[in-house]
């Protein structure tokens, strides 16, 4: 079972794991794939996750986790390369539209990727939705922030506080 | 490629669509409530209703506001004290132009570094005193990895001495980009030691006064570089490039010199050993007389991956900086 950790593997042979998400549907990736998280990835050194047992998500719902796949499969190759050092400029290129694409998505299913990613523990999808979120944000007045994040109205706390912050440093803020 | 057993993908994307109509909750969602009155979205907002980042666990709310530019992250720290307190917790990612100098000076005394990166653009000489201060005292600046200067000019031709403290971050730097200054030769800063930026991978000079040995003595202290852009630079004839990590190389003839305005000099650039080089692009401006197109002279030893070897054409002579998205973390 245990199967040496085949980098690069585009035969037929590439080593299999199953993931299964808080649902109980099962998934069945390469392993150089799911190795992309942290979280997954001695488990699956150790030879888990093949034949009929599967690694269990508990924190992870089959939409997010199939998401979150497509994304894995995605960079893998990528990551097998150690990085990017022999990836040409339209690989990369490639991968950075894929990006964008990836996550013009829903906020509710945003939010669930940042937590997947986090729980997994995915590096290049954590700086992926952080960014994502970044860029919602940037341009925007604090009230604008507010509204574009779903935030609700200031309390009257919240308001005095605004209020005295503002007073003291509005000028920089113009 | 994977499978999913059960449901199917399509099945996927509609438990999508179900999470949102349970977690997106914006204002016109009018459901009422059977024996109330009220909407549920007013009800909610006044009491459970929750925005996206507050949910996320402190580490992620982090990892975002790290990203946002300055003003960004100010704007958001205004809308609860939990982001600011996240705002303080991570590093600070510096982005002003010279309106904004005062401003930094209130940021700095809301918010205690470290500072990931500092971008000053439009720098006028007035502030130039006291950035230079800053930058040699500041302990918040320990560790940064992205840095920025632009001093403000109408010619391309003026320019000022490089703040020597601008170099103490080499040991940290990943992005360098400097505008309009001159660089330290060589008997002032390399002969004691070899300046070394063991992680800078980005390189832009644009107007920047540097000597021939200076420039060489700075390229083989660059381990990681992968991109070098030297734009209208003068104070040196030739360029020798040497690289194991090199990918894209941008070189313009050389640019005017403050004392001889119109003398056009000759530029020589050799890329003699750069085995991952893929792109070079020795380019001119729409200014530029034929003369001046002419005056580069670009020879290519080695550089067996090379893919793309072209001319450009800048659209405006001063267009500013952008920041590639995979730097600004």
């Amino acid at each position: 079972m245990a199967a040496p950790e085949s980098g690069d593997g585009n035969n037929g042979a590439a080593r299999m794991v199953t993931l299964i998400s808080s649902d109980n549907t099962r998934f069945e990736v390469e392993a150089a794939a799911a190795s992309l998280s942290q979280t997954l990835q001695l488990t699956i050194l150790d030879g888990g996750g093949g034949g009929g047992d599967g690694i269990p998500l508990p924190n992870v719902d089959s939409a997010t986790l199939s998401k979150v796949l497509e994304y894995c499969i995605k960079h893998a190759p990528a990551a097998a390369n150690g990085g990017a050092p022999n990836a040409t400029a339209v690989d990369r290129a490639e991968l950075e539209r894929f990006d964008n694409e990836f996550v013009n998505i829903d906020q509710s299913v945003l939010y669930s990727l940042i937590m997947a990613a986090h729980n997994l523990e995915i590096e290049g999808l954590q700086s992926l939705v952080a960014k994502k979120v970044a860029d919602m944000i940037k341009g925007k007045s604090p009230m604008e922030i507010r509204r574009t994040l779903g935030f609700p109205d200031p309390t009257p706390e919240e308001q005095a506080e605004m209020n005295a912050h503002m007073l003291e440093y509005g000028w920089a803020y113009e | 490629m994977f499978k999913s057993e059960q449901p199917e993908l399509g099945e996927a994307k509609r438990l999508h669509g179900a999470v949102r109509e349970v977690a997106l909750d914006d204002g016109d969602y009018t459901e009422v409530v059977p024996g109330s009155q009220q909407p549920l979205s007013r009800r909610r907002s006044a009491t459970n209703k929750q925005d996206l980042l507050s949910l996320l666990p402190d580490c992620v709310l982090g990892e975002i506001v790290t990203r946002l530019p300055t003003r960004d992250a100010v704007h958001l720290q205004l809308v609860s004290s939990r982001y600011r307190n996240a705002w303080r917790a991570s590093p600070l990612n510096l982005d002003v132009d010279y309106r904004d100098a005062a401003r930094v000076l209130v940021y700095r005394r809301c918010h205690p570094g470290p500072t990931r990166r500092l971008r000053l653009e439009r720098l006028t000489t007035s502030y130039y005193g006291d950035f230079d201060h800053w930058l040699l005292f500041s302990p918040a600046l320990a560790g940064l990895q992205v840095l920025e200067l632009q001093l403000q000019t109408l010619d391309n031709v003026s320019r000022r001495p490089l703040p020597p403290p601008a170099l103490r971050f080499a040991a940290t730097l990943v992005v360098l980009k400097i505008g309009s200054f001159t660089f330290p030769s060589p008997p002032a800063a390399a002969k004691t030691k070899p300046l070394r930026f063991p992680r800078l991978e980005l390189l832009s000079f644009r107007c920047v006064d540097i000597s021939e040995a200076a420039l060489h003595g700075l390229l083989a202290g660059f381990p990681a570089l992968e991109t070098l852009v030297l734009d209208e630079c003068v104070g040196f004839a030739r360029v020798r490039i040497t690289s194991a990590t090199i990918r894209s190389v941008a070189v313009s003839s050389a640019g005017l010199q403050s004392d001889q305005a119109t003398a056009i000099l000759p530029r020589q650039v050799t890329i003699e050993d750069a085995p991952r080089l893929e792109t070079v692009v020795p380019f001119r401006h729409p200014s530029c007389s034929d003369q001046c197109r002419r005056s580069l002279d670009l020879r290519i030893v080695s550089a067996p991956k090379l893919r793309v070897l072209g001319g450009a054409c800048r659209p405006r002579p001063c267009a500013s900086w952008s920041l590639a998205p995979r730097y600004s973390k």
